[in-house]
Order: C-alpha cells, then sequence, then structure tokens
C-alpha cells in the first residue's frame, strides 16, 4: 500500500519537473533556502547542528530565565512568612503557608523555564527549522525504529505528552502510530522540568543545566532503545516501515508577535493545570501531611502523619535506589500529574523557598538525585495521557504494556545509576 | 526568493579565509572547553585542566557546539576553489555563532541579574559572564555575517 502511494508521487514530481522543464528555460534559480538546506540537512553536519540549537534552546530556558524564577521564589516565601504571622488560628495559617504558598511557590516558580521553552521552540518551528530538523533525524530515526513522522509528535512531547500522543494521528501506518505512541512518554515533557531544576539546582548546582540536558537525553535514548526494541521483539511491530515525504518550507523570519503567541498558547496550559488539579491534589496532599492534626502536633511532625505511613510502607521497595518516604510519596502522587512530584516534596520537606533547595539537597546525594531524575522521567506518564495513549490506541494491552515496561525501566535505570555511583565512589 | 550568487573571486577568496580563520578560532576554544569539560567531569578530583577565567571549566556541551561552529565555517574552503554555493557554509556560521553569542550574553545578564537578587555583587557576575570567548568570537564575525548576507541578499527583497 505505502509503495503504491510512493509511485503515486514520485510520478506526480515527474510530471512536475517535466512541466517545470517545458515552461521555464535556464537554470532553476537557487533560493536563500536551498542555500541554507545545504548545511542544516548536509549529511555530517545535519545532526550536530540540530544537537548544538537543542543545547542551545535548553541553556537559554534554564539559565536565562532563573532571575524571574529567583522573583517568583522570593515572592511566594515573602507571603509564607506573612500569612504565619497574620492569621492566628494554626491550622489555617498551616494550610495558607505550608499548604496554598509552599504548594503554589514549589510549582509557580517554574512558570519562566516553561514560557521560556516554549518561546525558544516557537521560534525553531516560525524560522522552517522544525521541519528540516525532522528530516535531518528521518535518516536517524529510520535506522532506529522509527518513523520520520515520528519525530514532531515525540517533539511535541517535550511540551506534553497528552499532544505527543494525539499528534501521532499523523502517522499513517497503525505499526508505527502504536509505536511512536507508546515510547512518547519517555520524551520528558514540560511537567518534568521543574522536578530537575529542583533538585538539579540544589544538589548538582554549576552542573545543574548539565544535569537537566542529560534527562532529556536519557529519554530520547529510552525512546529509541525502546522503539529497536519493540521492533525486533514485538512481531506486531515487525511488518515494515512507511516512507517519508514531507515538503519542507521556505525559511522565514519569525514576528515577535506570532513567537509570543505560541509561548502563550503552550504555557497557559500549564498554568490552568496549576490552577485546577494542582490545587485539588495540594489540599489532598497537605491533608494527607499534616493529619492526624494531634499525632502531627498541628502539622509540625510531617513524619507522624498519613503521607508518612503511606510512604513508609512502599519505602522497603524503593530502598535500593536510596529514596525515604517522601520522595517515595511525591512519586506516588506524581501519577495524577508530573507537576505535583515537586509540589509534595514542597510539602512534606518544608515550606517554598530557598529553604526547599537545602531540604532537597539534604535528602539526596547527588547519585540518588540523579536516579529519582531519572525515575521521575521514565517511571508512567501521568493519568491523563494514560487515559489518552488508551483512547488513540483503542487496546488496553498496549497501555498496560507502557505502564509495566516504564515502571520496570525507571526502576532498572535508577539502579544502574546507584550502581555506577557506587561504582565511582 | 531567488538569489544571485554574483559573488567576485575576491570576495570569495577573502571570505573563505576569514571563515577558515573563524573555524580555527571555534575550534581551538571548543578544543579547549572539550578538554576542561572532560578532566572535570571524567576524572574525579582533577578538576579543569586548564585554569583560566577565559575558559570555562565544565561546560561539554557548550564545548561540542563549538567545535560544530568551528566545522561549519571550515567546510567554507570550497569558496577558494570558486564553488559559490559554499557561501551557504559561511551563512549558516554566522547564524549559529549569532545564536550563541546571544545567548551567551543574556545568560551574562541573567547572572548578573541573579547575582543582583542575591544581594551579590553584580557587576562582577556580568564580567565573568562575559569573558566567554564565544561571545567575542561572535563579534568577530559580524563584519563577515553583514558582508556575507549582503552579498547574497542584495538585488532581493527580504523574503526567504
Amino acid at each position: 500500500m505505502e509503495d503504491l502511494s510512493i509511485q503515486i508521487i514520485e510520478k506526480r514530481y515527474e510530471a512536475i519537473r517535466h512541466i517545470v522543464s517545458r515552461v521555464l528555460r535556464g537554470r532553476r534559480p537557487i533560493t536563500l533556502s536551498d542555500l541554507l538546506d545545504r548545511v542544516f540537512l548536509h549529511k555530517a553536519l545535519g545532526i550536530p547542528i540540530f544537537l548544538s540549537l537543542l543545547w542551545a534552546l535548553f541553556k537559554f530556558t534554564f539559565e536565562v530565565s532563573a532571575p524571574l524564577s529567583d522573583l517568583v521564589d522570593l515572592f511566594f516565601s515573602w507571603l509564607a512568612g506573612l500569612a504565619e504571622e497574620a492569621i492566628a488560628n494554626p491550622r489555617l495559617a498551616s494550610f495558607v503557608a505550608d499548604g496554598l504558598c509552599a504548594g503554589f511557590g514549589s510549582v509557580l516558580v517554574f512558570i519562566p523555564p516553561i514560557f521560556f521553552l516554549f518561546f525558544g521552540l516557537a521560534i525553531l518551528e516560525d524560522t522552517g527549522y522544525l521541519a528540516r530538523a525532522t528530516f535531518v533525524m528521518d535518516r536517524l530515526l529510520y535506522r532506529l525504529g522509527l518513523h520520520g513522522r515520528s519525530f514532531i509528535p515525540l517533539l511535541l512531547g517535550f511540551g506534553c505528552n497528552i499532544a505527543s500522543v494525539m499528534a501521532a494521528r499523523t502517522i499513517d501506518r497503525e505499526e508505527d502510530r502504536v509505536l511512536t505512541i507508546m515510547v512518547s512518554p519517555f520524551i520528558s515533557c514540560s511537567a518534568r522540568l521543574p522536578i530537575y531544576v529542583l533538585i538539579g539546582g540544589a544538589i548538582f548546582g554549576a552542573y545543574a543545566a548539565a544535569a537537566v540536558f542529560s534527562m532529556y537525553v536519557l529519554g530520547i535514548f529510552m525512546a529509541i532503545g525502546t522503539a529497536l526494541l519493540f521492533r525486533t521483539v514485538i512481531p506486531f511491530f515487525r511488518r515494515g516501515r512507511g516512507a517519508l515525504i514531507l515538503e519542507l518550507p521556505m525559511y522565514a523570519r519569525p514576528t515577535l508577535r506570532s513567537l509570543l503567541a505560541h509561548m502563550y498558547e503552550r504555557g497557559v496550559l500549564f498554568i490552568r493545570k496549576a490552577g485546577t488539579i494542582i490545587f485539588g491534589a495540594m489540599l489532598f496532599i497537605w491533608f494527607l501531611a499534616t493529619h492526624p492534626w494531634a499525632a502531627t502536633s498541628g502539622g509540625q511532625l510531617v513524619e507522624n502523619s498519613y503521607a508518612a505511613m503511606i510512604g513508609r510502607a512502599l519505602e522497603p521497595f524503593f530502598r535500593p535506589l536510596g529514596f525515604d518516604w517522601r520522595a517515595v510519596v511525591a512519586l506516588l502522587l506524581g501519577f495524577i500529574a508530573k507537576e505535583i512530584v515537586v509540589e509534595t516534596l514542597g510539602i512534606l520537606l518544608g515550606g517554598a523557598g530557598g529553604s526547599l533547595s537545602e531540604a532537597v539537597a539534604s535528602s539526596f546525594t547527588p547519585v540518588t538525585g540523579l536516579a529519582f531524575m531519572a525515575f521521575t522521567l521514565l517511571y508512567m506518564p501521568c493519568v491523563a495521557t494514560l487515559a489518552t495513549i488508551y483512547s488513540e490506541t483503542n487496546s488496553l494491552k498496549w497501555t498496560l504494556i507502557t505502564v509495566f515496561y516504564g515502571l520496570l525501566m525507571a526502576y532498572l535505570v535508577a539502579y544502574l545509576i546507584v550502581l555506577a555511583g557506587l561504582a565511582f565512589a | 526568493m531567488a538569489v544571485r550568487l554574483e559573488l567576485g573571486r575576491t570576495f570569495m577568496r577573502r571570505a573563505a579565509i576569514y571563515s577558515l580563520a573563524l573555524g580555527a578560532a571555534y575550534w581551538l576554544v571548543g578544543a579547549l572547553e572539550m578538554a576542561n569539560a572532560i578532566s572535570s567531569w571524567l576524572v574525579p578530583g582533577l578538576g579543569p585542566v586548564l585554569k583560566s577565567p577565559w575558559i570555562p571549566p565544565d561546560d561539554f556541551f557548550g564545548a561540542f557546539s563549538a567545535m560544530v561552529i568551528g566545522a561549519v565555517f571550515s567546510c567554507s574552503r570550497g569558496l577558494l576553489k570558486g564553488r559559490r554555493e559554499d557561501i551557504a557554509f559561511v551563512l549558516v556560521g554566522t547564524v549559529l555563532a549569532g545564536t550563541f553569542g546571544a545567548l551567551y550574553i543574556l545568560t551574562s545578564l541573567a547572572g548578573a541579574l541573579e547575582a543582583l537578587i542575591a544581594g551579590e555583587e553584580a557587576l562582577e557576575a556580568l564580567i565573568e559572564g562575559l569573558r566567554r570567548p564565544e561571545i567575542w568570537l561572535f563579534l568577530s564575525s559580524l563584519p563577515l555575517a553583514y558582508s556575507s548576507w549582503t552579498s547574497v541578499l542584495r538585488r532581493e527583497g527580504r523574503s526567504c
């Protein structure tokens, strides 16, 4: 079927070439896009250029946005202090300072990097470079078991895995589409970014950007490795692959207005989520972390809370990875939405502001911190993404394989990181 | 929009030499940064081999990017043999140099602002950030960027 469609397209282009050769005289004029494509689509330089630009995007996202995050952080720390002083009722004061301010503060502090990430992606998209990146990556992706058209869905996964799963609709062949959907959760969505920034910043200091970048690279490698593995092991995916046919747009100069519009459209989704799902989850986590009220001495002793009970029950499974009960609770609640991981750590480790970084630094070693970041990347997509995977594949089998395979890989990779850390130590 | 590659031989030779020199400089900077990054990351306790304020101690990916820019500039040597299309390597090289130059200037400003918020010495942080060699290489590439882009786009509109 694919061969026929490719043949039709080839015949169509043959006809176009024939007409053009009869209508136009002389040499075909060269465009600026042709010139630039000589380099951007270069066999040897294309992929290194793409990787360099991706690195520039991440540096822009994390380092240039850092002062704005600091300001948000300072604001919520100030607000929490103010609430504790001004509210007489201790339970209400705890709810406002430790629940609302710590929870919202620990999530909203990541709005600047998320907006910067989408601004950078909009530049790549509006200039026409993203289409070239698809083309450049197709050669590689094809060898690695994926389809060239998988690139755009996977790239969208850096924003949100739901968008990634939905965008796989553009892939014609069922096998390629399902495979792209199943590897999409390994691509690090924007909700995981706050976790990396928090742990990376607290533990790795000057190496934070590199630690965060390594998670994105790990996600890409896991997606590719999984695609290769599934192509080899699962008979359903062995039935050949379709070819990539892509019309490259001309390069264009992006307008600030369109860049800002793109950034706003995608970034505002994060804020909406922060205002709805996260708010509900925050109330729930605050309740778990501060009750029974008497046993926790009015929310002061988190180790006597319901959250601690749940975390301690599950802690033995995660002991080989070096995660304590707080990290376990954060991971467990992260299944609702990944943003909740940071918020949970914010509440369980105590307060918003600079103290959270210090608390994280004292709770994780560089090795267990990196293992925690890797586990968060791989363990399972959020519940909304899982629902989308189910509706798009219409298969409980593929959905369950996605969940269990993700959990297995997360544990395995995190354990390997810990083992490697021990070996180096 | 079509472009006319009516580039004079003198212009092509000059552009190629300028571009090759920039390529070599980017390669050198990238190699030094890479040596520092490798020794910092892979040899525990050794730290950067070059303890200079002008060479970042641990930027592996920054080093890789500098080497990629160097490679792009170096590919323009075909201009010496009269291959006009190789001006593309100069054009893309200047775009990449501009992207990374602007990026490092922005990160320097952000670093200074962060220092200011933390109550530290902002000017010191700014000067430290501006020591990044890629910023100075970017500034050195501006004359080449101007002359190559205007030569290619001289007779054309703004559309690509």
